[in-house]
């Protein structure tokens, strides 16, 4: 039975997600009962129909009422207190740049893809559309463009404090990790804690209602041509936003937000590199030269897909049985893609990319300010839920939580929290004691250290093998300095010692971006016309580190502790091994 | 003894790789689909004794013209920028696991228990016609 309510009826058969965009709209309402609550009294004067903000890579930039509506609320100014590189100011000073001017960049770019996409192809996109709705195309590719970029706006309201650094503490929060799985059902791709929340946020009814009553005030200024002030569907939104669509024809609008080469990076490389001061760029009119939208197929044989279609008022689609060709069954769908005369800007942007990386995310100060933060908010979130609080509450928590709250917030009883504290807002970081990598072994003791190496790529392996090598660490460190506690788990925790195994960088996402040779043909996987692995995978032999971290005054002992747990655990017993990785600081 | 709830899909991936560069199959390295689309028919077979459980929990996009596991691609990117195993150049398409690193993963794979054994030796089969297909 269908309600009244188009997103009850969507999320009917996927309750965490329910649950949750039910949470965030309580979460508003009750903190910004002004903004959002049901005697809401904002906007309390008429809003401007547009205004213009001043960007410092994209330049002046026009965002329209409903844009402004939300950039003037609470759900998009908090991100001007969420720093876009988390602690990474910690070594480049001027890295200080945040979620907020990244959210302005990334609607401008999608907006210019939309844009170049629609003007080199117009007559295609106003045949799709006119399949679609029964209205002038003209009317539909407008609100298109309008949700397309309301989503880029919304993309990263999911981030809490020190954006990703946060992320990989809540989204171990019981609600968040069901309702990622769910979403990644729903929408056919893995999908992390951050992005369940910036998906619940747009379908929240407190956002279109903000959106309603600011329309219901009679827009002041003049219209431009490009305006839109007839209805949205803030379920598209939400999904462009998950890198989908209401139909599948429309898929390129979810991958301008979240693809490959979509608006979030072409924004966030540049931006950072920028703010870092490093002198790294990418040709974008040369991006926006050639790319373009190529009919191709969108295979689903769990028939999750065509679930997702079906419920929702857009028009139906045929989910086309298997040929041999596609060997699942398939829609018809438009992605976007960029042509083979492109090559040039894409290896500038994947260069781009390895380069931040190693300069940037995987600097080992930025490694070491953001180990030590996350093992911070880790102990918080053990202590709120040792005093009672449900994983739903301590949610509540991270989203009232900005970038000020390492800052201000009280620390509490917990000495080593408060250390950590401390040691965060006066970089007082741990150094690295020991630094492995694949050239790191010479031939002797080569298979063992790829062993390690491996397993750490290994999901069900990972975990267990960093937690043994810790433990083993911290009981090493007992026998040397029985001061440090009563258990391995707290020796480490005092001298701030932990094995860092960071993510390498993905590129294989990239695979298909190239247009194929005939507009019905899938994409050419672009490892086949351009050495993207052999690039990337020397790059991260030689960058991709595995750190152990301590702190200064323990170095030497937690070095010797080091020795000893990787003697035991890795079986690797040289000594001109350890002094290999050894970082010398004396 | 080792239990097929305790299998990691590397552990299964570099057996497949030993096992079949000991029958003289070659493995694609540089078009990673017919990795995918085994991993994907390996989990679509019924639940069974030594069926590993991993490949229950082994999530598959669908956003490509094929079934693709994340998981599954970083693995396979691994396997190669930690060095453990080659890649032949200049074109990088194939994957060349050197004997002495065959051997030991082939052992690893001497399961006792021959229900996992079993399920290795028909993952073994499929693979050698899904790659047979990919090169033809």
């Amino acid at each position: 039975m269908s309600s009244d309510d188009p997103v009850v009826d969507l999320l009917r058969a996927y309750p965490r997600l329910a649950a949750i965009v039910e949470q965030l709209n309580e979460f508003l309402i009750k903190n910004h009962p002004h903004i959002f609550g049901s005697a809401a009294t904002h906007p309390i004067l008429r809003a401007k129909r547009s205004k213009v903000i001043h960007d410092n890579l994209w330049g002046t930039v026009r965002f329209t009422w409903r844009e402004l509506a939300l950039v003037d609320s609470p759900i998009i100014q908090r991100l001007r207190d969420i720093h876009q590189t988390g602690l990474a100011f910690h070594v480049y000073p001027s890295a200080r740049h945040t979620r907020f001017e990244h959210s302005l960049g990334a609607v401008t770019i999608a907006s210019r893809i939309f844009d170049a996409v629609l003007h080199r192809q117009r007559n295609e996109i106003r045949d799709m559309v006119k399949a679609l709705w029964k209205i002038e195309p003209d009317f539909s590719i407008l609100r298109l463009k309008q949700e397309l970029r309301l989503a880029a706006l919304l993309h990263d309201t999911g981030h809490s404090l020190y954006s990703h650094t946060s992320e990989l503490v809540y989204e171990t929060l019981v609600p968040l990790a069901e309702a990622s799985k769910e979403l990644s059902r729903f929408v056919g791709k893995q999908k992390g804690a951050g992005e369940v929340l910036s998906f619940c946020f747009a379908l929240t009814p407190a956002i279109s209602q903000l959106l309603e009553r600011t329309k219901d005030k009679n827009l002041i200024g003049d219209r431009a041509s490009d305006d839109y002030d007839g209805p949205i569907d803030l379920i598209n939104v939400a999904l462009i936003i998950v890198g989908r669509s209401v139909h599948p024809f429309l898929q390129f609008l979810g991958d301008i937000v979240s693809s490959a080469f979509d608006a979030d990076k072409l924004d966030y490389l540049l931006r950072d590199a920028q703010n870092a001061g490093l002198p790294l760029r990418y040709d974008l009119d040369r991006y926006l030269y050639d790319v373009r939208i190529d009919r191709e197929v969108l295979i689903d044989d769990e028939g999750e897909l065509g679930k997702l279609y079906e419920m929702l008022p857009t028009p139906a689609i045929e989910r086309k049985p298997a040929t041999s060709q596609t060997r699942y069954p398939y829609f018809d769908t438009y992605r976007l893609r960029l042509s083979r005369r492109a090559m040039n800007v894409i290896e500038q942007i994947i260069i781009c990319k390895m380069m931040l990386f190693s300069y940037i995310y995987h600097h080992p100060k930025v490694r070491a300010s953001d180990g030590l933060l996350e093992r911070l908010l880790r102990r918080r979130v053990a202590k709120w839920r040792a005093d009672g609080e449900t994983d739903e509450i301590v949610l509540g928590r991270f989203l009232k939580m900005t970038d000020a709250a390492l800052q201000f917030e009280e620390s509490g009883h917990d000495e080593i929290t408060r250390d950590y504290q401390y040691r965060l807002q006066n970089r007082l970081l741990p150094r690295e004691i020991y630094s492995i990598s694949g050239p790191s072994a010479t031939h002797a003791e080569g298979l063992l250290i790829q062993d390690f190496l491996i397993d750490l790529h290994d999901r069900e392996r990972r975990q267990k093998l960093i937690d043994d090598l810790e433990q083993c660490i911290g009981r090493e460190l007992l026998k040397i300095d029985s001061s440090l506690g009563s258990s391995a788990a707290e020796a480490i925790a005092r001298a701030g010692v932990w094995v860092d195994a960071p993510k390498p960088p993905k590129f294989e996402d990239v695979d298909e971006m190239i247009m194929g040779a005939r507009s019905t043909a899938a994409g050419v996987p672009l490892a086949q016309l351009f050495p993207i692995r052999e690039w990337t995978h020397a790059y991260e032999h030689y960058r991709y580190q595995v750190r152990i971290f301590a702190f200064s005054r323990y170095f030497d002992d937690a070095a010797a502790a080091a020795k000893a747990a990787m003697q035991q655990i890795l079986g690797i017993s040289s000594d001109q091994f350890y002094n290999n990785i050894r970082r010398a600081r004396r | 003894m080792q239990l097929d709830e305790e299998v990691s899909l590397g552990q299964f991936v570099k057996q497949i790789a030993a096992l079949l560069q000991q029958r003289k199959v070659q493995l694609p390295f540089k078009n990673q689909r017919p990795w995918h689309l085994l991993f994907y028919e390996l989990k679509s077979l019924p639940v069974a004794k030594g069926k590993p459980k991993f490949l229950d929990d082994l999530r598959f996009d669908w956003d490509s013209p094929y079934p693709k596991s994340q998981e599954l691609s970083e693995f396979l990117n691994a396997l190669h920028f930690t060095a453990s195993v080659s890649a032949r150049n200049p074109r990088f398409d194939i994957i060349n696991v050197s004997p002495e690193v065959a051997d030991r993963w082939a052992k690893t794979a001497a399961y006792d228990d021959p229900a996992l054994r079993k399920f290795l030796d028909d993952a073994i089969t499929l693979a050698e016609k899904e790659f047979a297909a990919a090169e033809g």
